[in-house]
């Protein structure tokens, strides 16, 4: 992926260097999508296996996914916005071969963010392949 | 407010600390609950041990291992003196408080209780207490009985009486509970337990560092902690009990040092305690315990724990006067406050404050049952110890106050 192919809150994030605007505008995104999400919050749409709880809805148009998901921590929320503006309208290959890590490492959020996070965050596009290959 | 000079002088005990700039403050390490830092006289003794007097315990009779082993023994008495137990052989070592409360259940279902019998266990309890009871209550066919709180999150004595059968074996709880800092009425629950032949396990790991602790004025049956949580190393536990019921447990685990006799079909077990010391103990754990208690008794704990007392009311009232934050108990509480604010989930919180270079705890802080309950999105702990300076916690609410700008 070249800078310039980064999508809009992505790069806005980029453009951000000190930690304080970047967790303002995660807080800022979370709280947003929280919001105004769709998403249902339901026991079939938990994802299980995150430090805060997670929800995660799907639909398919054609061959591209729609995701929607919401977090009752707001910085999760905002984290899930940068990841599925990412993922979102594009097909199971493109999804399948996604490579968060390093997604994360161009954002410059490795570094900031804790393991448990990272590892809440994988376990949410593991949860989202998933999804692709059942339906 | 300042900190005191005699806080400081301790504190510098702590080669954590001299990493760290005292001015201007820029971090603040408030999960001591989790587990306090080591003093440097506890440091020192691991180096000692391994570089001078390293040989196993109660096995060779060289005279190396003869006088570590002597020493080993020593600090077995010195922490029944601690505690104010009757005799030494009444403590015995463990990994930690987990294996603790795991040698103690185990042996109480393998010796004493039958199916049907009740076990009354607090809402509040640690997950090392309480998912071990629930567990082997399903293993056991034993009825679990959860103990109800009142408003302050204290054990409710009336209900208690009630929730008391003639088929109440045990009582296990926390004498202070790790997630909300409050002091159980842990003297008048044993009273009670022991007026109805009821076996009583405190778990005293948020207690141990706060509070000078007399197993014979309790009058419980046993009494555990880990050793990190009061400025030792991780990796040992003390397990306290009765000798006339550590007699009476079966062991919990098998292996060397802990037999007598051993043929092709039978083995006849250790005296105590050593029949609950299979293998090789953490010896370094022990010399580390055995310097930090000397250490301790070389300090005006009445002074430092006045302080902490005094530290713990300052937050308490600086925390009070914030609108969006509601504490989960206000009274009794000892070494820590739990509280949630108002729009901010905890792990965000927490996450926001770590990077200001706070160390605090957030979420359910191993004890679900209650958390979930009382605070579903989780709570911060803010845990202090004797070292923690009064511009630690100024340095804090400073950065509490800053979690506004990110909303």
């Amino acid at each position: 992926m070249k800078t310039t192919d980064f999508p809009k809150h992505a790069q806005q994030f980029i453009n951000i260097n000190n930690w304080q605007e970047q967790y303002r505008l995660l807080m800022k995104l979370g709280g947003d999508s929280n919001k105004t999400s769709q998403t249902d919050k339901t026991e079939k749409s938990l994802v299980h296996g995150c430090e805060s709880q997670v929800w995660l809805q799907v639909n398919q148009s054609g061959e591209r996914y729609q995701f929607s998901a919401i977090s009752d921590s707001r910085i999760v929320s905002g984290l899930i916005v940068l990841l599925l503006e990412a993922l979102n309208d594009k097909d199971k290959t493109y999804i399948e071969s996604f490579d968060l890590n390093n997604y994360f490492e161009q954002l410059g959020l490795s570094q900031q963010l804790s393991q448990s996070r990272t590892k809440g965050l994988c376990h949410i596009f593991e949860h989202i392949k998933q999804l692709t290959t059942e339906s | 407010m300042h900190t005191p000079d005699f806080i400081i002088d301790f504190r510098h005990q702590f080669p954590f600390f001299n990493n760290q700039l005292n001015s201007p403050i820029s971090q603040a390490y408030l999960d001591n609950a989790a587990t306090t830092h080591i003093c440097q006289p506890a440091l020192d003794s691991i180096a000692d041990y391994y570089q001078y007097h390293h040989a196993n315990v109660h096995r060779s009779s060289h005279q190396l291992a003869l006088g570590t082993s002597n020493q080993f023994e020593s600090i077995r008495q010195k922490t029944a003196d601690w505690l104010n137990a009757a005799e030494k052989d009444e403590i015995v070592w463990t990994k930690g408080a987990t294996e603790a409360a795991n040698l103690i259940a185990n042996g109480l279902c393998e010796s004493h209780l039958q199916a049907g019998d009740e076990i009354i266990i607090a809402l509040s309890e640690h997950h090392a207490h309480f998912v071990t009871w629930q567990q082997l209550a399903k293993k056991y066919q034993l009825e679990l009985t959860i103990a109800k709180l009142d408003e302050q999150l204290r054990i409710d004595l009336q209900a208690l009486h009630t929730q008391i059968s003639d088929k109440t074996r045990v009582i296990a709880l926390a004498h202070v509970n790790n997630a909300t800092g409050v002091k159980q009425p842990v003297e008048e629950i044993i009273e009670l337990a022991t007026n109805n032949n009821i076996i009583t396990i405190i778990d005293g790991s948020q207690a141990i560092n706060h509070m000078p602790i007399n197993v014979q004025q309790l009058a419980c049956d046993f009494y555990f902690f880990s050793a990190h949580k009061m400025y030792a190393g991780t990796g040992l536990g003390v397990c306290y009990g009765k000798k006339s019921r550590l007699i009476a447990l079966p062991p919990y685990q098998y292996g060397g040092e802990m037999v007598k006799q051993v043929s092709l079909t039978e083995s006849e077990f250790n005296q105590l305690p050593y029949k609950f010391e299979a293998g090789t103990p953490n010896i370094s754990g022990v010399f580390a315990l055995g310097a930090t208690l000397d250490f301790l008794a070389n300090q005006n704990l009445n002074k430092l724990r006045a302080y902490e007392h005094k530290l713990t009311e300052y937050l308490i009232e600086q925390l009070k006067k914030r609108s969006a934050i509601s504490l989960l108990a206000t009274e009794q509480l000892t070494g820590a406050v739990s509280f949630i604010i108002k729009d901010f989930h905890s792990a965000d919180a927490a996450e926001l404050l770590s990077q200001m270079g706070i160390a605090i705890r957030s979420g359910s802080h191993c004890a679900m049952p209650l958390i979930q309950s009382i605070a579903p999105g989780g709570s911060l702990r803010v845990s202090i110890a004797a070292y923690t300076l009064i511009e630690e916690i100024d340095y804090f609410l400073s950065c509490l106050d800053q979690l506004d700008d990110f909303l």
